[in-house]
C-alpha cells in the first residue's frame, strides 16, 4: 500500500515535472527602484522610470534607467519590455520616487496596486520628489552603487534629526492611507546641486497631495506626528548665534481626547535630550539652573508648537499632526467628528515637558 | 513489527491532534474574515467564538462516557439505529471532504502566490495531496506523533507576531468594543477558523486514559482560541481593522514586513514553517475521510485511503478560485456548523436517555 | 547425535571424515602406559603446542602407571588426575566436533571406552589490542575491539563489574559458525526488546554465513530500505558499556572488530561519546553545532538552487549583487552546476576513503584547492556554488556516526531533485516527508525518533541539548516499550 503511494509519487514527480519557464538568476533584471512621472506634454501618461542593475562580470556593476511610457502603471511594463533583454524581477526595489505632479493628480492605482501585488517590497522607501523622478535616478551616487540605495539611505536615517518618524516605507503608507484618522505624509525631495535633500513633508488628502510643507514648519509638525525620534532645538539669545542653548532630544508623545461642544485635543510631548551646547551661563550648572534651562526650552518650543497649530488650522486647514486617531480610538471609528472642519474648530492644546537627561561633560 | 502500530494515543497527543485539525490556513486568513464586521473588536467575537469547539469536544465526552467508550460507528448505531448511522458517517465525510479542499486549496492559493507561481496549479495539487495521503496511510498512531511534535516545531511561529507589539498603535484597536450587535452578529465567522474540531468524535475512543479526558477538550479548545484571538488582536493592532479587511492573507503581510539581516522576505520562513501545519492538519482530515469511507464500505483503511483521493482532488481544484471558494464557504459552513452543533447536544442527551432506560 | 564408539579407529576415521584434505589436522598417536592407545588430535597453527606438549603428552606418557583397563572411566579418571590444563571437558558425541577443533581445542581419544577429552588449549592468532583509527576520542578510554570475541567480552566484562550482566553465546551461520555473543544487564533492558533482539537473531541462524556485524545488522533491522542506520556500530568498549547501562543490548561476532548496539534510536547518532565528558555547556554547544551541521547538510544546497533558480527575491539585494556576479558567464544551469559540483566532492571523497592516509590527504588537498581553483578560474563554476557545496561537506563531517553521516550525505540529492522540480514547496516537502518516515520508523519496538516522536519530555534532557550529568545518568524512558510505545 504505502508502495504503491510511492510508486504513483514518482511517477507523477517524474512525468510532470520539466522547465518551468523559469529563468536562473543570470537572466533576470534586478530593480532596485522604481518612479512614478506624468508626462507633461499630451494627455498625461504614466512615464515610470526604473533603476536596475547592470552588472559586468568581476564584481563590477553599473545600473540603468529603463522608463516605459503609458496610461497605466502595469502598461509601462508593455512599454519597456520591447526594449528590455531580461525577465523582470519585483520584489527586491528599495525605493519608491513618486513625482510631485502625479501626486497632485492622485495615487490610487498604486496604493491599490502595492496591496493588491503580493510581490512587492513593503518595506521599500517611499518619498516624494520635486519634478521628474528619472531626474533623480540620473544623479551620479557618490558611495553608494545607485540612486536607489543613496536615496533609500538618506530616509532611512532620516529619524536622526528634524524629528522624522522612523517610518518612510510602503507599508506606512499603507497604515496611513487605510487607518482611520490618519492621512499620508511623506518627506519631500529636492534636487540640492545635483544631490537629493529632503526639504519638507508632503501631505495629503486621501489619495492626492494637498500641500507640501517647508522643513521649517515641518519640524514642528513632525515633533508631534513622530515618536522616538530626534531632532536638535537651539535657543539664539540676543540674536547671537554664539550665544545660545541647544539641547538633543527625543520625543515622546501622548495625546488626549476630550468632546465639549468642540473637540478638545491635549498633547503632551516630553523631550528628553542633552545638552550640547551652553554659551548663555559661565558657571557651573545647578540643579536650579537645569530646571530654569529646561524651562526656557518648554516655553520657547510651546511657542513655536502653537503658532505652527495656529497656522495648520487656518492656513492648510487639515489635519497633518496625525491626531485625528486618537479621536477616533475615543469616539470610534464611525464618529462623526472625524472630519476636517472639526479639527479647524477643535481646540489644541500643548503641554511640554522638557527633561534634561544629561548636561555633558563640561565642567566649566 | 506490525504489532505495534495500534490506533492507540495519548491523552496528549488527542489534545494536539485537535488543535492541528483547527489550526490552520486559519492562522493567515482568519483576523481578515472576523474583521469585516465586527471591525477593531474582532478579536472578542473570535475569542467568544470558541463555545463552538467547547461544546463539540464537551458533547462528544458526554456521548462516549455514557456509552462506554465504543467506537464511533457502533456509538451511532446504538442510538441512531443502522440507516441513520450510514447517512451521518456520509454527511461527516462530506463535512471533512469540504474543510480539507477548502485548506488545501488554500494553501495551494498561497503557494502559487508567494513561492511557487511556476508551478501548473494541478502539479502542486496533486503533489500536496499525494503526500497527504502517505501521511494519512499510517493510521491514527502516527498522526497523534506528527500532531504532537510539529506543534512545537512550528509553535516558533506563533511567536513571530510578537515582534509587532512595539511597532503596533494602540489607536488602532481602541475603542476597545465597536458595537456588541458588530460582535455578536460576527461569531458566525469565525466558526470556520474553529471547524475541524468535529474529528474529536472519531478519535477520542482511541485515547489510551480515559479518567482524565474530560479535561482535554477544554484544553485544546482554550490553546486554539488563544492562538486565534492572540493573532487577530496583533493583526488588528499592527495594521488596523481597514487594512485587516482589504487582503485575504493578513498575517502573511506581517510577515513580509519583519526586517531580518540575511533574509530580504521574511514570509518565506513563515511558509516554511506555517506549511509543516497544513500537511498536518490536512492529514487530520484526510484521516477523517478514509476512516468514515472504511466504516461504510468496509475497505481496509490504507486502501480507502487512495480510493478517496481522487474525490478530494476533484472537490479542491473545484475550490480553487479564491473567491468562489468564498462563497461556497459562506454558504455552506454555517449550516454545517449548526448541523453538526445540533448533533453533538443531541446525540449526548440521547446517549444519556440510553443510559437511564438502560439501568 | 553421533555417539562414540569403543573403537578408536572408528572414532578417527569419523572425525577425519568431517573434515576431509585437512592437512592441517594433526594426529598424535600415544601409548599410555605402554599399553592403551591414544590419539591427540588438533589443528595446528591454532593451539600452543607447548602447553599440548607440557600438560598433555608428557602427563600422559611419563605419569601414567596404572591400568586404563581396568579403571570404569578412563577418561574421566585421566582428567581429573594428569592433565593439567585448565579447561577439559568430557564427551560424549562427536557433535560439533569440528567447530571446537577449530576454536582451537585439542581433543584426546582413549581406546576402549566411548567417552573423549576435550580440552582448551587454543593459541588463535590475534591482533593485539590497539588505539581506534576510526573512532578517535578526545577523552575516553582508548582501546578498541579486535576480532577475536573472546578477548572482546573480556574487555566489556572488565568493564562492567556487576552481577546483572548476562552474556548469552550463539552460533550463526550454518557454514562458518561464527562464535557471537549477546551482551546485555538484565533488569536494565527492556524483556520485550530483549526478546525482539533474540527472535530476530534466531530467526537468522539457518543462513550459510556471516560474517561480520554488518551482515546482521541488516539482516535484522526493521526497515532494510530505510534512509537511516536502525543499529549502532562501534569499536569501542566504553560507548558499548555504556549504551549497556542505558538499557540496551550489544551483540558480538567473532572476526569483527565492531559491536552491534540495539536499539537505537534517532538523535543518538548525533551524540558524541565525549559529550559526556566535556564541560556541559562546551559539549551543549557542540551538540547544538553538530544539529545544525546536519540541518545545513540537507537544506543548504536545495535552498540556494531555489534563490539561483526559482526564488531569488527573498535574499538581500546586497547578497544578489554577489551571487548574480558570480554567475555570470558560468554555461551550466544551476542545477546541473550544484549536482556536478556534488558530484565531484563524493569522488573525492570515496576516493580518498580507501588510500593510506597521507595520500588521502593529499588526494584532499590536490583536489578540494585545486581543482576548485581551477574550476572557478576556467568559469566551469562559480566561486559562490564552491562555497556553498564545500561549506555542506565540511558540516557532514560533523555528524559523529559514519553511517548517519553517509545517510544525511545521501538525502541531500533526492532534496536537491525535489528542489530542482518543486522549488522551495520541493524543499518544504521533502523535509516534511523524512519528517514523517523518521516518526514511523521502529527499532526493535522502541520509536526510532524517540523521545521527540512520541515526546517524553524527561528525556528531552539528553538530546540536542545536554543536562548536568546528574539529571540523566539513568534509564531513559523512551527505551521502554510499556511508556513508549504511543
Amino acid at each position: 500500500m504505502k508502495r504503491n503511494v510511492l510508486i504513483i509519487l514518482l511517477i507523477a514527480l517524474t512525468t510532470f515535472t520539466g522547465c518551468y519557464e523559469m529563468e536562473p538568476i543570470e537572466n533576470l533584471s534586478i530593480i532596485i527602484g522604481i518612479g512614478y512621472d506624468v508626462q507633461k506634454e499630451g494627455q498625461k501618461k504614466i512615464v515610470d522610470p526604473i533603476e536596475m542593475f547592470v552588472f559586468k562580470g568581476d564584481g563590477e556593476v553599473e545600473r540603468l534607467i529603463s522608463p516605459g511610457i503609458a496610461e497605466t502603471i502595469y502598461n509601462t511594463i508593455n512599454d519597456r519590455q520591447t526594449v528590455m533583454s531580461k525577465k523582470f524581477l519585483v520584489g527586491t526595489e528599495k525605493l519608491y520616487l513618486i513625482s510631485r505632479e502625479w501626486a497632485e493628480y492622485g495615487i490610487e492605482d498604486l496604493l491599490d496596486t502595492l496591496v493588491r501585488n503580493e510581490n512587492r517590497n513593503e518595506i521599500a522607501y517611499v518619498c516624494i520628489t520635486e519634478g521628474d523622478t528619472k531626474h533623480f535616478f540620473s544623479m551620479v551616487p557618490i558611495d553608494n552603487t545607485s540612486m536607489s540605495e543613496a536615496i533609500s539611505g538618506i530616509l532611512k536615517f532620516s529619524y536622526l534629526a528634524n524629528f522624522f518618524p522612523k517610518e518612510v516605507t510602503i507599508k506606512e503608507l499603507l497604515f496611513m492611507y487605510h487607518q482611520t484618522g490618519r492621512r499620508i505624509i511623506l518627506p519631500y525631495i529636492v534636487d540640492d546641486k545635483g544631490k537629493p535633500k529632503i526639504a519638507g513633508i508632503c501631505v495629503f488628502d486621501g489619495a492626492k497631495l494637498k500641500h507640501i510643507i517647508p522643513l521649517e514648519e515641518a519640524f514642528y509638525i513632525n515633533m508631534i506626528r513622530s515618536r522616538k525620534s530626534d531632532g536638535y532645538i537651539s535657543i539664539i539669545k540676543d540674536n547671537n548665534p554664539k550665544i545660545c542653548y541647544t539641547i538633543k532630544a527625543k520625543n515622546y508623545v501622548n495625546v488626549e481626547v476630550d468632546y465639549d461642544d468642540k473637540l478638545i485635543y491635549t498633547i503632551n510631548i516630553t523631550l528628553k535630550g542633552n545638552l550640547k551646547t551652553d554659551t548663555i551661563h559661565n558657571t557651573a550648572i545647578t540643579a536650579k539652573e537645569a530646571k530654569e534651562i529646561e524651562r526656557t526650552f518648554e516655553e520657547y518650543i510651546t511657542e513655536q508648537l502653537n503658532k505652527t497649530i495656529e497656522k495648520v488650522q487656518n492656513k492648510y486647514k487639515i489635519d497633518c499632526f496625525d491626531i485625528t486617531k486618537y479621536a477616533a480610538a475615543k469616539l470610534g471609528k464611525h464618529s462623526p467628528l472625524l472630519t476636517d472642519e472639526e479639527f479647524q474648530r477643535a481646540q489644541i492644546n500643548v503641554k511640554v515637558k522638557v527633561i534634561l537627561v544629561d548636561l555633558g561633560r563640561s565642567m566649566k | 513489527m506490525s504489532k505495534v502500530i495500534e490506533n492507540k494515543i495519548t491523552k496528549r497527543q488527542y489534545i494536539f491532534i485537535l488543535i492541528s485539525a483547527v489550526v490552520g490556513i486559519g492562522i493567515l486568513s482568519a483576523p481578515n474574515s472576523i474583521c469585516q464586521k465586527a471591525e477593531q473588536s474582532g478579536w472578542i467575537s473570535m475569542f467568544i467564538g470558541c463555545i463552538y469547539p467547547l461544546t463539540i469536544t464537551y458533547c462528544a465526552y458526554l456521548s462516549y462516557k455514557n456509552l462506554g467508550f465504543i467506537d464511533f460507528y457502533t456509538l451511532n448505531e446504538r442510538i441512531y439505529g443502522k440507516f441513520f448511522t450510514k447517512i451521518i458517517f456520509i454527511f461527516f465525510m462530506l463535512t471533512l471532504t469540504i474543510y480539507a479542499s477548502s485548506v488545501l486549496s488554500g494553501f495551494f492559493n498561497v503557494l502559487s502566490k508567494e513561492i511557487s507561481f511556476f508551478l501548473p496549479p494541478s502539479m502542486i495539487v496533486t503533489v500536496v495531496s499525494l503526500t497527504i495521503v502517505f501521511t494519512a496511510s499510517f493510521g491514527l498512531q502516527s498522526l497523534g506523533r506528527l500532531s504532537e511534535i510539529v506543534f512545537y516545531f512550528s509553535s516558533m511561529l506563533f511567536l513571530f507576531p510578537l515582534f509587532t507589539i512595539k511597532k503596533g498603535d494602540t489607536t488602532n484597536i481602541l475603542p476597545i468594543i465597536s458595537s456588541f450587535e458588530k460582535i455578536i452578529s460576527s461569531i458566525p465567522a469565525s466558526f470556520y477558523s474553529y471547524a475541524g474540531i468535529e474529528i474529536s468524535f472519531f478519535i477520542l475512543p482511541y485515547v489510551v486514559s480515559k479518567k482524565t479526558i474530560k479535561n482535554a477538550g477544554f484544553i485544546s479548545s482554550i490553546i486554539i482560541a488563544l492562538i486565534y484571538t492572540s493573532l487577530t488582536f496583533l493583526t488588528i493592532y499592527y495594521l488596523g481593522f481597514e487594512l485587516t479587511t482589504k487582503i485575504y492573507y493578513p498575517v502573511l503581510f506581517i510577515m513580509e514586513t519583519i526586517e531580518i539581516s540575511i533574509i530580504s522576505d521574511f514570509k518565506i520562513v513563515f511558509i516554511f514553517l506555517w506549511s509543516g501545519i497544513i500537511l498536518k492538519i490536512l492529514a487530520c482530515d484526510y484521516f477523517v475521510i478514509a476512516h468514515t469511507f472504511s466504516r461504510l464500505t468496509h475497505i481496509p483503511y490504507k486502501k480507502s485511503c487512495l480510493i478517496t483521493w481522487p474525490f478530494v482532488m476533484m472537490f479542491t481544484i473545484f475550490m480553487i478560485p479564491e473567491h468562489g471558494r468564498n462563497v461556497f464557504l459562506d454558504n455552506t459552513i454555517p449550516y454545517i456548523v449548526y448541523i453538526v452543533l445540533l448533533y453533538s447536544i443531541i446525540t449526548a442527551i440521547l446517549s444519556k436517555l440510553k443510559v437511564m432506560k438502560g439501568i | 547425535m553421533e555417539h562414540l564408539s569403543k573403537n578408536i579407529y572408528q572414532n578417527i576415521n569419523k572425525i577425519i571424515s568431517y573434515m576431509p584434505n585437512s592437512s592441517t589436522l594433526v594426529k598424535r598417536e600415544i601409548l599410555i602406559n605402554k599399553r592403551t592407545k591414544c590419539f591427540i588430535l588438533y589443528v595446528t597453527n591454532l593451539c600452543n603446542r607447548k602447553s599440548i606438549e607440557l600438560h598433555i603428552i608428557s602427563p600422559l606418557l611419563n605419569k601414567v602407571k596404572e591400568d586404563l583397563e581396568t579403571i570404569d572411566n578412563p577418561a574421566e579418571y585421566i582428567m581429573q588426575n594428569y592433565l593439567s590444563v585448565s579447561e577439559a571437558t568430557i564427551i560424549k558425541h562427536l557433535d560439533n566436533i569440528t567447530v571446537e577443533l577449530l576454536r582451537g581445542k585439542c581433543l584426546i581419544l582413549i581406546d576402549k571406552t566411548n567417552q573423549a577429552i576435550l580440552c582448551d588449549t587454543s593459541d588463535i592468532p590475534h591482533r593485539n589490542i590497539q588505539e581506534s583509527n576510526i573512532e578517535k576520542t578526545l577523552r575516553g578510554g582508548r582501546e578498541c575491539f579486535v576480532e577475536n570475541i573472546e578477548i572482546n567480552l573480556a574487555l566489556i566484562q572488565n568493564k562492567v563489574k556487576s552481577n546483572k550482566l548476562r552474556i548469552e553465546r550463539l552460533i550463526l551461520g550454518t557454514e562458518n559458525n561464527a562464535d557471537a555473543a549477546i551482551i546485555y544487564l538484565d533488569g536494565v533492558i527492556d524483556p520485550v526488546v530483549l526478546d525482539t533482539i533474540k527472535f530476530k537473531l534466531n530467526r537468522i541462524k539457518k543462513l550459510p554465513y556471516i560474517l561480520c556485524t554488518g551482515y546482521i545488522e541488516q539482516l535484522i533491522e526493521d526497515f532494510p530500505y530505510g534512509f537511516f542506520p536502525q543499529l549502532k556500530n562501534t569499536e569501542k568498549p566504553d560507548k558499548v558499556v555504556s549504551d549497556l547501562f542505558q538499557g540496551k543490548a550489544a551483540i558480538l561476532i567473532s572476526g569483527a572488530p565492531y559491536a552491534l548496539i540495539a536499539p537505537a534510536v534517532f538523535i543518538e547518532f548525533f551524540q558524541g561519546f565525549e559529550d559526556y565528558s566535556q564541560r556541559i555547556l562546551t559539549s551543549v554547544f557542540v551538540r547544538l553545532t553538530r544539529t545544525l551541521s546536519a540541518i545545513l547538510v540537507l537544506l543548504a544546497t536545495p535552498i540556494y538552487l531555489c534563490v539561483l533558480s526559482y526564488t531569488s527575491a527573498i535574499v538581500p539585494i546586497k547578497l544578489i549583487k554577489v551571487i548574480y556576479n558570480s554567475r555570470l558567464g558560468i554555461p551550466l544551469p544551476p542545477f546541473l552546476e550544484i549536482l556536478t559540483m556534488e558530484i565531484a566532492v563524493e569522488l573525492l571523497r570515496e576516493g580518498g576513503l580507501r588510500l593510506p592516509t597521507p595520500i588521502g590527504q593529499t588526494l584532499g588537498i590536490v583536489g578540494g584547492i585545486v581543482i576548485g581553483e581551477a574550476a572557478t578560474k576556467a568559469g566551469l563554476v562559480s566561486p559562490t556554488t564552491l562555497v556553498v557545496v564545500s561549506t555542506t561537506v565540511i558540516a557532514s563531517f560533523l555528524i559523529p556516526n559514519y553511517e548517519m553521516a553517509l545517510s544525511i550525505r545521501f538525502l541531500r540529492f533526492p532534496m536537491l531533485i525535489l528542489a530542482h522540480m518543486f522549488g522551495l514547496l520541493g524543499v518544504i516537502l521533502g523535509f516534511y516527508l523524512i519528517v514523517i518516515i523518521l516518526i514511523n520508523m521502529n527499532s526493535f519496538g522502541i520509536p526510532y525518533f524517540a523521545p521527540f516522536a512520541p515526546l517524553n519530555y524527561s528525556d528531552l534532557k539528553d538530546t540536542v541539548i545536554r543536562f548536568p550529568l546528574d539529571k540523566i545518568l539513568r534509564k531513559p524512558k523512551s527505551l521502554k516499550i510499556k511508556k513508549g510505545k504511543i
